[in-house]
């Protein structure tokens, strides 16, 4: 077991140093600078590019910035806050984007795991059919649609909702962004959840339980419940990974201050620290959760770690 | 235990039992072939032919209406900028504008004096049928899609029934090189490539590709080590096919059902992909349109102008779902085991 962990683990830091790699090359080919400001001189530029070691070359400054990320170092903002600390930025900006990822995780994951069990047990009843009518709907639209509708419908015509976040406002505003959230966990999660009941319903154990005699409440909670919602969790897991880290689009359309918000601006305020340190927390987040994941699965499942495949 | 008896063989020993039809007949794969088997299977589920009408429909339109409207996608007309939608013999096209200051009722053709002119979608901003725009822009986010996909098949078949094939350590490298791919978030690096490129249907093509196709290799390679294995492919390698033959003959032609499912399920996603670039702004260059520059434009003017975004918005809708049940209705056909 501890080799597996160990095993797995020294993949995990290889894989980050890799993504941080990839990224520093591929932002370092982007054209354009941080200091593209025309009316700097050829003098003030080359003094601005010392002052931050952007005069250096490519590998050199690499390690310079790997030995600050292992500090814990991300490098200051260029052109989006000038000087400001990365870290002071991530700290203003990921609360938010967290926070309502992880709402809408909880709100949509609740409601996918119930509806999708009711909808196994009353299986091929008309609200089984309904439910995977609006299943299909909610997996196959983006969720952005949903926030425009929400937007349109519950923020301008009706005004009951702020149409952008506001701080003053945190819970009411965040309504609309966390269930244009949440709406798509629960039709993957209800899909997800179903499937598994349903396979579990018809297994060959939950069928000697049923010849023995179990039935009823037990049956539900000490057989069916629990062996169907274990491979949901890791559905619920991955989609977690996705929403903690914000959603460009839908922080555009409420205007809420979250990393998704900060990437898209850096992105176009050409500020490559910023991009990289983001990307270095979407890249941490996942490679983590894959992490943790594996170890799971090495747990529950013994195969899984005597044949060392992951 | 003392002599071994010795069988000298007769010519009669080397003459066919029974020899007739019946005897030559395989009767076990005379039955249904499999493919027609899941094509029966797919075809027997009212939904999964609805929806391939749906995605025909919708492929049919945006190749025929582009040539068949009076307008072209990318005329302007000023002097008819913000008309309502208006189907002709309906006598309704007035519009209702939500302001601040109040609700009016208005009739852009009767103020404009365009009472004889009509536009079934209305025009946008620049006077540009949406009509003729909506199925220009489908054409494009199908187009896109489709490309990508295709080349994502590709890769990711050739890359990982490869790997899984030969195993060892080229497995090793290239799953290890898979997993770093996948681990970097697919919305940085096509907002990256876009940036770095020049925008157009070729770069989004691109960095959908770049992003795209480890999906498809994954599961590519685990249907490869499932089917790997089997006595079949054992039959064909101490027959002496080479390592090429096999991968091309034995696998391939296996593990292509399961394959094609993944890919139906790729088409959604690079459209969406496409419509999330457009919407942050780093989609097709000015002048051209698609699915996601239209929903974008038509969310800048959705408070005024609603009429702008419904229609792409339920044509983008309509080929999500399409694509998703098809690609449901496949793995359901496909994959009698997994049935649900």
């Amino acid at each position: 077991m501890k080799k597996y962990l160990l095993k797995r683990l020294i993949i995990s830091i290889v894989t980050l140093f890799c993504s941080v790699l990839v990224m520093f090359l591929l932002l370092n080919l982007m054209p354009g600078s941080p200091f593209q400001n025309e009316k700097l001189s050829p003098e003030q530029r080359a003094l601005l590019l010392s002052k931050y070691g952007l005069d250096k070359s490519l590998p050199e400054r690499f390690f310079i910035y790997l030995k600050n990320l292992l500090k814990g170092d991300f490098g200051v903002s260029y052109s989006l806050a000038a000087n400001v600390p990365i870290s002071d930025l991530l700290k203003a900006h990921m609360p938010i984007s967290m926070i309502l990822g992880f709402v809408a995780m909880v709100i949509g994951s609740l409601i996918g795991m119930s509806v999708g069990f009711f909808s196994a047990l009353a299986k091929d009843s008309i609200g089984d059919k309904l439910c995977s009518v609006l299943t299909i709907i909610g997996i196959s639209l983006p969720s952005y649609l949903f926030s425009i509708f929400f937007s349109y419908t519950l923020g301008f015509r009706t005004g009951t909702l702020p149409m952008l976040f506001e701080h003053s406002h945190p819970v009411l505003s965040s309504i609309m962004p966390v269930l244009s959230y949440a709406l798509p966990v629960a039709a993957v999660v209800c899909r997800f959840t179903r499937d598994e009941a349903v396979s579990v319903m018809e297994s060959d154990y939950v069928l000697f339980a049923k010849s023995q005699g179990i039935s009823g409440m037990r049956l539900l909670t000490g057989y069916i419940l629990r062996n169907s919602l274990m491979p949901v969790i890791t559905v619920i897991m991955m989609l977690l990974v996705g929403l903690l880290s914000g959603s460009m689009v839908t922080e555009q359309i409420f205007s809420i201050p979250g990393i998704g918000a900060l990437l898209t601006k850096a992105i176009t305020a050409n500020d490559y620290n910023v991009v990289l340190a983001l990307t270095f927390v979407y890249a941490f987040i996942f490679i983590a959760a894959r992490l943790l994941l594996d170890v799971l699965y090495g747990i529950i499942d013994p195969r899984i770690r005597v044949s060392g495949k992951g | 235990m003392s002599e071994q008896t010795k069988y000298t063989p007769t010519e009669a020993d080397f003459q066919f039992a029974k020899r007739d039809a019946e005897a030559e007949t395989d009767t076990v794969f005379a039955g249904e072939s499999s493919g027609r088997a899941a094509f029966k299977a797919f075809c027997s589920k009212k939904r999964n032919i609805i929806a391939v009408v749906i995605l025909l429909l919708l492929i049919l339109l945006s190749i025929i209406v582009p040539y068949l409207t009076g307008h072209r996608y990318d005329a302007q007309d000023l002097d008819a900028a913000n008309l309502a939608p208006k189907i002709p013999l309906l006598a309704d096209d007035s519009e209702t504008v939500y302001l601040t200051s109040g609700t009016t009722v208005r009739n852009s053709y009767t103020d404009l004096g365009l009472e004889n002119v009509s536009y079934l979608f209305g025009t946008d901003h620049l006077g540009r049928d949406l009509f003729s725009r909506c199925w220009q822009g489908l054409r494009v986010s199908l187009l896109v899609a489709l490309a990508a996909t295709v080349i994502n098949f590709l890769i990711g078949i050739n890359y990982c029934m490869i790997s899984g094939y030969f195993g060892g350590k080229t497995d090793m490298i290239m799953q290890r090189i898979v997993e770093i791919a996948v681990s970097i978030p697919s919305l940085v690096v096509v907002t990256l490539m876009m940036l770095v490129l020049k925008p157009g249907v070729g770069t989004i093509i691109l960095a959908l590709m770049i992003t795209g196709w480890m999906d498809m290799s994954i599961i590519a390679r685990t249907h490869t080590l499932r089917v790997k294995d089997q006595e079949y492919i054992l039959a064909a390698r101490t027959q002496g096919a080479g390592k090429i033959r096999i991968i091309y003959k034995e696998i391939l032609p296996n593990i292509f059902g399961s394959l094609l499912t993944q890919a139906m399920v790729n088409i959604p996603s690079a459209i969406f992909m496409e419509t999330f670039l457009s919407f942050v702004g780093l989609g097709l260059p000015m002048g051209s349109c698609s699915l996601g520059s239209l929903i974008s434009s038509g969310f800048d003017n959705c408070l005024l102008h609603p009429y702008k975004l419904v229609p792409p918005v339920i044509i983008l809708v309509l080929l999500m779902i399409a694509c998703n049940l098809i690609s449901d209705g496949l793995r359901d056909a496909l994959d009698p085991a997994h049935k649900r």
